[in-house]
């Protein structure tokens, strides 16, 4: 089933076709959520508090668009309330552990580790951009900011992500 | 080596043509990049970084969110949300200076406003808070969950 079908059987009433959005796409909401709140718990409440506010606004999504764009701004959203409920405490990296993801190697945990280091509004451009690919002009509609700001901040992000990365190496 | 000026405003102009989006002035980058070994190296290190993203994925999560998520769906959505609320409240007041405005009733007993003003609250009361930030269904949180 594809995100149009399951849409549309959504609409008709069965509950069930959204369970195709949620396994689909909750593994990376759950990875940008821990990137936004960096804390765990509040990654996986503000996930699904996501998923539902999707389902109940189901109606709002434009099928020709890609769900996940959309659902990002819903779980944006839901990040910010969680975090501003529980102020800067942190508690939790985003880096994978090895023994829940063992098939990671060790320059990926390089990269997360560094991510991890980087504040969460550059950590969210970075993985936006170089894991989503997503494009300029998506990011900005994402994020709610002009394409120029995007430019700088994400330039801002991949010098500090640059410095981060060669500090490892050296 | 600090790099100049006219190499901080060329990077991000540099590295948005990196990455296949449209820069106005990526001639001026360019031609500043073939006379600068500093952005050469920056770019190449750019260039190399994004590389290392290429195998890069999501860390597996052992988290399924479908139980938790069915739960809440399947509840009927009785809920107002803050905006019905704020509407309602809105509708409320202007509905009840219109009545008085219409039949010019007097309410000797009572001021005015206390009718309406218990009706807010009844409303507030039964729909909760409008100014309240949303952050769970309101039935899962009555039942605490």
């Amino acid at each position: 089933m594809d995100d149009a079908a399951a849409r549309r059987a959504c609409l008709a009433g069965n509950v069930d076709a959204f369970r195709h959005f949620v396994e689909r796409y909750q593994g990376r909401a759950l990875a940008h959520a821990r990137l936004l709140t960096r804390h765990e718990a509040d990654a996986a409440d503000a996930t699904q508090d996501a998923f539902v506010d999707a389902f109940r606004n189901l109606r709002t999504f434009d099928p020709d668009r890609h769900f996940y764009a959309w659902f990002y701004v819903l779980l944006r959203n839901r990040c910010f309330k969680q975090r501003s409920r529980r102020g800067t405490r942190s508690e939790s990296g985003i880096v994978p552990a090895r023994g829940v993801d063992p098939g990671v190697s060790e320059e990926q945990l390089d990269l997360w580790r560094a991510i991890d280091r980087l504040s969460p509004d550059d950590g969210e451009l970075v993985v936006l951009k170089h894991i989503e690919g997503w494009t300029y002009e998506e990011l900005s509609k994402a994020l709610g900011v002009p394409r120029g700001t995007v430019m700088s901040r994400l330039y801002m992000a991949r010098q500090r992500l640059m410095t981060l990365l060669s500090g490892e190496r050296s | 080596m600090n790099p100049g000026t006219d190499c901080e405003r060329v990077r991000p102009q540099l590295m948005a043509a990196l990455d296949g989006e449209s820069v106005p002035d990526v001639a001026d980058a360019r031609q500043h990049l073939s006379s600068c070994s500093s952005c050469e190296r920056w770019l190449k290190n750019l260039e190399s970084m994004n590389g290392r993203f290429h195998a890069v994925s999501y860390p597996r999560s052992q988290v399924d969110l479908w139980a938790g998520v069915e739960d809440r769906i399947r509840l009927p959505d009785a809920s107002l949300t803050r905006v019905h609320r704020l509407w309602l409240i809105g509708a409320l007041v202007i509905a009840w200076r219109a009545l008085q405005l219409m039949f010019d009733l007097p309410l000797p007993m009572l001021h005015p406003l206390v009718p309406l003003a218990a009706a807010v609250a009844a409303l507030w009361q039964i729909s909760g808070d409008p100014l309240a930030i949303e952050t769970a269904a309101p039935e899962l949180q009555k039942r605490g969950v």
